[in-house]
């Protein structure tokens, strides 16, 4: 978020909002966020899932703070600050928060070392093959690149679908994996309105498994009201978004 | 967690990269000697790909028990398709089950064996968290520019990945506490490099690239890394690099990795 979309609506609304306004107290662990970013959304919904205490701190992209600055040069949400000193990168900060706080459950990482690392396989999967797919579908302007796009998500998404377990990824224990996902699926309106996507061309149980993460409280709790995405998310459609994101999928780089 | 990267050498032979060596040599034959015994863990890889390299630096690191099977093009491994269809190395068989991803090996070995040192990464929270934003550093900013300089044909993207690869190290440099990368503890940040810098002669000889380009402090702790007795005890003789570099070297290698690359995509 170097360079500011204009436009934002500066704050959350909806469940968002109200999540918010309940983490205005000073605490120990502050958690610096965009309220529109799916990345941001992650870390976010782990918090909530553990009921970690936090002080939410809206990153404004037109005015970052210089506290924030100063402890995190980079800028970049979403980050934490925790006794005086920063951390970011979504996927750092989950693993993190399980870290720091053991006693918080949910432990959304299982204990035994074999199908932990699963876990993070299937994570790593998702980053790698998902999101960028997810990304490039978004940003394609030409309608070759457009179906290559959906194709490439669609054949991800499978890929995921057909490991899921059920009720979530990895079974009756809802994990990291299922909240990496979940900032993408809540999301997906946007590439079945205007890039040919469906939950159905996936097929059937990864409809089903959308629709219960979607209604997960966490997930709930963390968004914001729809309207308000649309001046964002029209920007990645014109792949005229400035985010490290948009400019990596842009340059054929790794995402940030 | 982030990228970590995997060689894909489908046994089938689909594309295969020519005249590969079909065996590790030098020092890190013996090692493979010395890993022969069935152990819990089996440990699968390509004596020549750098994402295996960095697994095999951690198991020597820890002294874990590990039986290693050479998995290249020119082996076919009935057992480990069926346990692991992807094929993919560098892989681990644990309990019956495989498990791929170079990172996601190291931290599993750190899981799985608590009593095997040094820890390979700090046990606090934060300093562990510190760690993995690093390591995911390496991932997306050092590696990529890297390959990408080798792969570049062009002398415009070659002068352009070699300003990143520059960037990128010297980035790296500025957070080193010293003797390694976290201070006295040697750590998978140190590791995740490890098998580009001892690779860095392909960008010196062919792509305009020093180490002293990137800063004195870099130059010592590169000598020092690739001094370390596990990164030595992992290495094979340099001339059987030549045959696999010099593909990459003419963007012609076939590996995922290559091809991702040439994409412009995520590295696998």
């Amino acid at each position: 978020m170097s360079i500011p979309d204009e436009k934002i609506h500066p704050v959350a609304t909806g469940r968002a909002a109200e999540t918010v306004a309940k983490h205005q107290e000073p605490q120990e662990l502050v958690f610096y966020a965009g309220w529109f970013c799916p990345y941001v959304q992650r870390s976010w919904i782990a918090l909530e899932e553990k009921g970690i205490p936090y002080q939410y701190k809206e990153v404004n992209p037109y005015k970052k703070e210089k506290h924030f600055l100063e402890i995190n040069p980079k800028g970049l949400v979403p980050a934490i600050e925790y006794k005086g000193k920063a951390l970011y990168e979504s996927l750092v900060l989950c693993e993190f928060f399980e870290d720091a706080f053991p006693a918080h459950t949910l432990h959304l990482l299982p204990q035994d070392p074999l199908e932990r690392a699963y876990a993070r396989l299937w994570i790593d999967f998702i980053s790698k093959s998902v999101v960028p797919s997810v990304q490039r579908l978004i940003q394609a302007q030409d309608a070759n690149k457009q179906r290559e796009a959906l194709e490439d998500s669609v054949k991800a998404l499978r890929t995921v679908a057909a490991q899921v377990k059920g009720p979530w990824f990895l079974g009756t224990q809802f994990s990291l994996v299922d909240v990496v996902l979940a900032p993408w699926i809540v999301r997906d309106y946007i590439i079945t309105e205007h890039r040919g996507y469906t939950r159905e061309a996936v097929g059937a149980d990864w409809k089903e498994y959308a629709a219960r993460l979607e209604n997960r409280d966490s997930v709930l709790a963390t968004q914001s009201d729809k309207e308000h995405y649309a001046e964002i998310y029209q920007r990645y459609l014109r792949d005229e978004a400035m985010s490290e994101v948009a400019k990596a999928i842009r340059a054929g780089r790794p995402l940030p | 967690m982030s990228r970590a990267y995997l060689c894909t050498f489908r046994t089938a032979m689909s594309i295969p990269d020519a005249q590969i060596h079909p065996v590790a040599t030098g020092r890190a034959a013996e090692t493979v000697t010395q890993h022969q015994e069935p152990q819990a863990v089996t440990y699968y890889a390509g004596w020549f790909c750098p994402f295996a390299n960095r697994s095999w630096i951690a198991l020597e690191e820890k002294g874990i028990p590990y039986q290693y099977k050479e998995i290249n093009p020119y082996t076919k491994d009935k057992h480990f398709l069926e346990i692991n269809p992807k094929g993919l190395v560098p892989a681990i068989e644990y309990k019956g089950r495989a498990l791929y991803e170079s990172l996601v090996l190291c931290e599993f070995l750190e899981d799985a064996y608590p009593n095997h040192t040094p820890h390979l990464l700090p046990t606090d929270p934060f300093e562990r968290g510190y760690a993995r934003l690093w390591i995911d550093f390496v991932c997306k900013s050092a590696v990529p520019s890297i390959q990408r300089l080798v792969q570049a044909q062009e002398p415009d993207k070659q002068r352009a990945a070699l300003e990143d690869t520059l960037k990128a190290l010297r980035t790296f440099t500025e957070n080193i506490k010293g003797p390694w990368f976290l201070g006295e503890q040697f750590s998978l940040v140190d590791i995740v490099l490890a098998p580009w810098i001892i690779r860095d002669y392909i960008m010196e000889n062919h792509r305009g690239y020093s180490r002293e380009a990137v800063g004195a402090s870099w130059k010592e702790y590169a000598e020092r890394l690739e001094k370390r007795e596990s990164v030595l005890k992992t290495q094979s003789d340099e001339e059987h690099y030549v045959q696999i570099y010099q593909r990459y070297l003419r963007d012609e290698a076939q590996s995922e990795l290559a091809k991702a690359i040439r994409a412009g995509r995520p590295i696998p």
